[in-house]
Formats: C-alpha cells, sequence, structure tokens
C-alpha cells in the first residue's frame, strides 16, 4: 500500500483524481480516500501533531509492512529567497512551483533531526526541511541557515512513521508555494494558517476558493514524475518482500507442521529456519517431511518424539 | 538477493552524509571531490544517520551512502577472541572504516551494525598517535581491516597507502590489511613493505559466487596474489571463514588445486584456516535481516554465545583443509583457528 498523507483537501486533490480513490466512510477523524488496494490518502489536518495522529491511527487500524511506502506530499515555505537557488536555471524568488525531495527534516520545537533515506532514483532536487509550530513569518530571520524550507507537518509524519516504516519507505515531497508572510499580512503564509484556525475552532470559515486552487495547480504540475516516482518506489520496495499469496501459503503449511511436530517456541524457530535454509540450500525438504508421513514418524504423538524429528531433520540437511 | 530492476536504485554513494565539525577537512573535500554530483547532506554526528531505526541492511546495500566522520573516544581496540592472532602477543585492530562495498552473506558487520551504509573516519592521525603510544611500550601487531574491505575502498580513501607510509617507518609495527580485493590498478600505488601484511581471503568459487556477492573470482584473486608476491608483498592466505556446501571436499579441493597451481606457496608469508563461527546475537541480527539465506539460516550449535558448524563437521572441514595444505606447506605456517 502507498499511504499517502497531506495536510490539506488542495493537496490530495491531484491524488485523489488521479489514482481514483473513493472516500472511506467509516472514516471519520481523518478524511481517507482509497481504491481498496494500492494506494490510501489522509488528510491529517495542519500541524505537526494532527498529522503524526493521522499517521499513527491510519497506520495501526490498517498494519504496514516492508512493502508499504509513506509518502508525505504538500505545500511549503521557501526558506532562502534571495540566497543561491537551487533548481539550475531558476533566478531566486522564481521557485514557486518548485518541487524538493526531503533528505532531511528538523523538528524546531524538539531539537532533532531525522533522514529518510533515498535509495530509490527520482527526478526531484533534494533539500532540507524544517518543521516548525507555526506559519513562517519572513521577520523570523535566519532559519534558512538550518534549512532550506519551511512546513508544519513532515518531521511530525516522520516521528509517528517510523513506527511502522525503515527510513527507506518514507518519503518527504514538497512545493514551494511562498517564502513567508511579512507580519500582519492577512492570507496565505505557509498558505495553511486559514484553514488551520478554521478547523482548531470548529467554525468553517470560507476558504478562498481561488486559492484551494492555486495550491493544486502548484502539485498538479508534478503529477506525472510523482506518480512515476511513486510507482518505481513500490515496485523496489516489493523486489524482497515474498508475494503475500506465496507466504500465506507457507505460512499455513509451516503451522500444520509445528501441530504434527508438537512444537514448542523454541522448536517452532528451529523447525522455521530448517525449512528456510533447506528452501536456500536447495534441498527438497517437503519431499522430505512427505516421507516423513508416508513412514508413519508424522504426526508425532508427543513432544519429545517432536524434538526427534528435528533432529533428524537437521542431520538430513548435512548428508 | 539481487535486484530484479537495479535501474530503480541510486548509485553507491550517491548520498554523502558529513558531519559539520570536518565539513572543511582538506581530506572530506578530497574524497568529495571524487564523488562528483553526490548529494551532500551535513549532519550533527554519524549516528545520527548510522545508529536510525528500522533500517534496512539489504536494501540499504543497494545503494549504500557514504558517511565522513571523526572517531572519538578510544581508537585502538584489544583484539577479540574470535579473531586469529597468528601467535602476536600484542594484537590490536582499529577501524577507519565501518562497513563494506562488497556483500558476504556470512560478514559479521551484518550482525554488528543496525545499516549497511558506510563510514570512513577522516583523523587517521589520531589513529597514529595512538599507535606510536603503544609503540612506545611493545612491539604492536595492528589489523586495520576488520570492520570493512579498506583495500576495496582504496581508490577513494588512500587510507591505506597511509598507514603504508606510517608503518613503513616504524619497525616494531606490523599491519594486516585483511582483503578481497584484486583491481591491479589499486596495487600498482602501493609498495611492498615489511611491516605490511596482505591477507587475502580465499574461497572456491562456488561459496564466491553464491555468498561473496560484489567480490572478485578466486581466479582474479589468485592472479593478483601471484603478482603481488612477485612484486614482494607479503601475502597471507587466509581460508577461513570455511563455509559448509554440500560435497565440501570435492568444492574446496578444486580451489586447492586453482591455488597450488597459480601460486608459489613457498613465497607465502602463512595461511590461516577456519570454519565460519559468529557470536549468538549477531547471528541472531543476522536471521532478522536476511532470513532469506543458507548461511543465515544453518543450524548451528551455539557454544557459549558462539554459533558454530556442528562440531564433528567443523573438524571434518578444517581437518581436510589443514592435510591437504601441508603436503603444500609447512606445518609452522599454518594457523588453525581456536577458541
Ligand atoms: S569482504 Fe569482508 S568485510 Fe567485506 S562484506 Fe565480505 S566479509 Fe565483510
Amino acid at each position: 500500500m502507498v499511504y499517502i498523507f497531506c495536510a490539506l483537501y488542495p493537496e490530495a486533490a491531484p491524488w485523489i483524481s488521479a489514482f481514483r480513490l473513493k472516500k472511506v466512510p467509516e472514516q471519520t477523524k481523518f478524511q481517507t480516500f482509497t481504491d481498496g488496494k494500492e494506494v490510501c490518502l489522509v488528510i491529517t489536518g495542519i500541524g505537526k501533531v494532527a498529522a503524526a495522529t493521522a499517521v499513527g491511527s491510519i497506520c495501526t487500524a490498517n498494519g504496514v509492512d516492508k512493502s508499504d511506502v509513506l509518502v508525505n506530499i504538500g505545500i511549503c515555505a521557501k526558506l532562502s529567497e534571495g540566497t543561491e537557488p537551487k533548481e539550475q536555471g531558476k533566478a531566486p524568488g522564481e521557485e514557486r512551483g518548485s518541487i524538493y525531495l526531503c533528505n532531511k527534516l528538523l523538528d524546531e520545537a524538539a531539537g532533532k533531526t531525522f533522514f529518510p533515506d533515498v535509495l530509490v532514483k527520482h527526478p526531484f532536487p533534494e533539500g532540507s526541511l524544517l518543521t516548525g509550530d507555526h506559519i513562517y513569518l519572513k521577520s523570523d530571520g535566519k532559519k534558512d541557515i538550518v534549512a532550506e524550507l519551511y512546513d508544519m507537518e513532515a518531521a511530525g509524519i516522520y516521528q509517528a512513521g517510523a513506527y511502522f516504516f525503515g527510513p527507506e519507505q518514507m518519503v518527504f515531497l514538497k512545493v514551494v508555494s511562498d517564502f513567508g508572510v511579512e507580519a500582519g499580512e492577512p492570507e496565505s503564509g505557509n498558505s495553511k494558517g486559514e484553514e488551520s484556525h478554521a478547523k482548531e475552532s470548529g467554525k468553517e470559515k470560507p476558504q478562498h476558493d481561488l486559492h484551494k486552487e492555486k495550491i493544486t495547480a502548484l502539485l498538479e504540475q508534478h503529477k506525472k514524475e510523482i506518480i512515476t516516482f511513486l510507482k518505481n518506489l513500490k515496485e523496489a520496495m516489493e523486489e524482497d518482500v515474498p508475494e503475500k499469496k506465496e507466504a500465506a501459503a507457507e505460512k499455513e503449511y509451516m503451522e500444520k507442521l509445528y501441530i504434527d511436530l508438537c512444537c514448542s517456541e523454541t522448536m517452532r524457530h528451529s523447525l522455521k529456519q530448517l525449512y528456510q535454509y533447506a528452501k536456500k540450500a536447495g534441498l527438497p525438504f517437503e519431499e522430505k517431511i512427505g516421507k516423513l508421513y508416508e513412514q508413519g514418524k508424522l504426526p508425532c504423538m508427543v513432544r519429545r518424539e517432536g524434538t526427534k524429528r528435528i533432529e533428524e531433520l537437521k542431520e538430513w540437511t548435512l548428508e | 538477493m539481487k535486484s530484479l530492476r537495479n535501474g530503480l536504485w541510486n548509485r553507491r554513494f550517491s548520498h554523502i552524509y558529513v558531519e559539520e565539525k570536518i565539513a572543511e577537512h582538506a581530506l572530506v573535500k578530497e574524497w568529495l571531490s571524487r564523488l562528483p554530483g553526490a548529494e551532500v547532506i551535513k549532519i550533527g554526528h554519524y549516528k545520527d544517520v548510522f545508529s536510525r531505526a528500522k533500517q534496512s541492511y539489504l536494501r540499504q546495500h543497494r545503494s549504500q551512502s557514504l558517511i565522513l566522520a571523526a572517531k572519538e573516544g578510544r581508537l585502538v581496540y584489544d583484539g577479540a577472541p574470535v579473531c586469529q592472532d597468528f601467535g602476536n602477543k600484542h594484537f590490536y585492530y582499529t577501524s577507519c572504516v565501518m562497513n563494506c562495498i562488497y556483500d558476504c552473506e556470512y560478514c559479521y558487520l551484518k550482525g554488528m551494525y543496525p545499516t549497511a551504509n558506510i563510514v570512513v573516519f577522516v583523523n587517521y592521525e589520531n589513529i597514529f598517535s595512538e599507535i606510536d603510544r603503544l609503540l612506545e611500550e611493545h612491539e604492536v601487531y595492528l589489523c586495520i581491516s576488520y570492520d570493512s574491505d579498506l583495500l576495496a575502498l582504496e581508490h577513494l580513501t588512500g587510507l591505506v597507502k597511509r598507514f603504508e607510509e606510517f608503518a613503513s617507518k616504524r619497525e616494531k609495527l606490523t599491519i594486516e590489511v585483511r582483503t578481497k580485493c584484486a583491481s591491479a590498478a589499486l596495487w600498482e600505488h602501493l609498495e611492498p613493505a615489511f611491516q605490511m601484511i596482505y591477507a587475502f581471503s580465499l574461497s572456491p568459487e562456488e561459496v564466491i559466487r553464491e555468498f561473496e556477492h560484489g567480490t572478485p573470482s578466486l581466479k582474479e584473486r589468485t592472479a593478483c596474489i601471484r603478482a603481488l608476491i612477485d612484486r614482494g608483498f607479503r601475502v597471507r592466505l587466509c581460508f577461513d571463514p570455511m563455509i559448509y556446501v554440500k560435497d565440501y571436499p570435492a568444492v574446496y579441493q578444486r580451489m586447492l588445486n586453482t591455488v597450488y597451481e597459480m601460486l608459489p606457496l613457498e613465497k607465502v608469508f602463512d595461511v590461516s584456516v577456519g570454519s565460519f563461527r559468529i557470536s549468538k546475537d549477531y547471528l541472531k541480527h543476522m536471521r532478522r535481516g536476511n532470513p532469506d539465506s543458507a548461511i543465515t539460516q544453518f543450524p548451528y550449535e551455539n557454544e557459549n554465545g558462539v554459533c558454530h558448524y556442528p562440531k564433528r563437521l567443523m573438524a571434518d572441514m578444517e581437518q581436510f583443509l589443514t592435510d591437504d595444505l601441508q603436503k603444500h606447506i609447512e606445518p609452522e605456517k599454518i594457523f588453525l583457528w581456536k577458541d
């Protein structure tokens, strides 16, 4: 499963349409959309705590395995306007709409830094991202010393995600929407302030439609590369994970064997290990077990007998 | 397990993490210049990246990152009990590099470290000072390539050359460099020095292909050793770890035949023999990280926390090799690992 976490609906809209996701009506805390098999998108709301809570709740409910990926897609502020532009050919200030893959996340309040692995090829420039607890004000000063980008969720998503995913399974894609807000400036800012406040206060403040559309449009322009990258990422994560069907059949086979050998926890370990060894060493384990059944040596009636059979199997692997 | 589509993964060292405090170090700049186009990410301490939870050794090995750091605390350690000391009383090891570009399924590094990323420490000069302090007290036998194959990274770091230059001016120092590296171009820049012993691990071709991913073939290794012996390098042959495979006598005999054919054994410094053994804790970690391996899943015997092949098999394998070697090399030159 690809889990996509976006703070706002306008950030999620391109993916809901691209992957033809349907709303999950049972999910009442966080708006959730899915195609029922490959993609699950969650709208977390604004801020680290909301985002982390959404990750924790969805991943606990759905379960996560080694082939799953977590993707946080959204808008951010660029901290270093006026300094060297990261993207070639773009003048400072022209970076609105530029996309970054974040290789370093800083949690401003906690003073902690996190590093998602970047193992799979991608076409995006990379950058570091500072996650703060309020909208970035230009007057905040020199945040560009510690990072290039600023948002309000990523570090929270990483920290919650780390309970379920390895660092190579998590990806943070951010599109620059602004360069910080002047103090007292009413609208926009890292484009999220109003909606956040509306949600917190429980009021549905009317949103500026154009504003929402702008956010969606900023992300929409990178849709093609993002979708290709997510496909590659998923494919890479699936390489060393056995097909679910195959794994389930194997599990069923072994479970029967554990019972038929009256296995204790330790015996289960040894037997599983022997099975895996035989498989890798090219030994006909299942044929051998079949013979034991034919000879009436399986199933065992007591654990002592099971222990003896496992010892015999060990010796067989060395014959 | 090999990647089905290598094209999906970033190339090795596409990402380099550099500790802030050494970002301006001349050696860091030199190394970075050898890896143009890499993404350089500043970090506070190497453990911020190295020691993260839930890292996947298998996946990271397909796209290893490089971490450049300064080593702190003790730099030279007493030799570990599971390692062969070759009769040397003052036996130490140091690691300027942690982890390896090769990918041997039996490698204990997979059990010891939480990551496949490679750390290179820049402050080798501090290690030199510590060695000099030890040399004031006694002779020193130092292994510098336990926690990596240092020579496999020589084109990037040049660290073995630096150790060679350092050691060649110190009579009481002997340095062992363990390797499987057979790159002719690389050896060109090293000189034979009496203080340096190059210890080549040799395995049957079948074992190399199955379990020592990314390493040179037996033919390449023996050809390289031959050239080095001819140039006057001191070479040790390590048939350690011996790996159990079906028909191991035939498989290992073929390897020995290649060795006898290619190498003037009378010119070899010495030979070590030992079957695979590993600490139980490392093995546990390796089983979790790579469950799909005949090495990790073998039903080993656990004796006081060290896992090894069943005693009879272990004795048979080692005996087989030493018996045959003794026909070609003086028994005093053969070191059999004993716990
Ligand atoms: S060459 Fe040595 S250090 Fe490298 S992976 Fe193999 S055993 Fe480990």
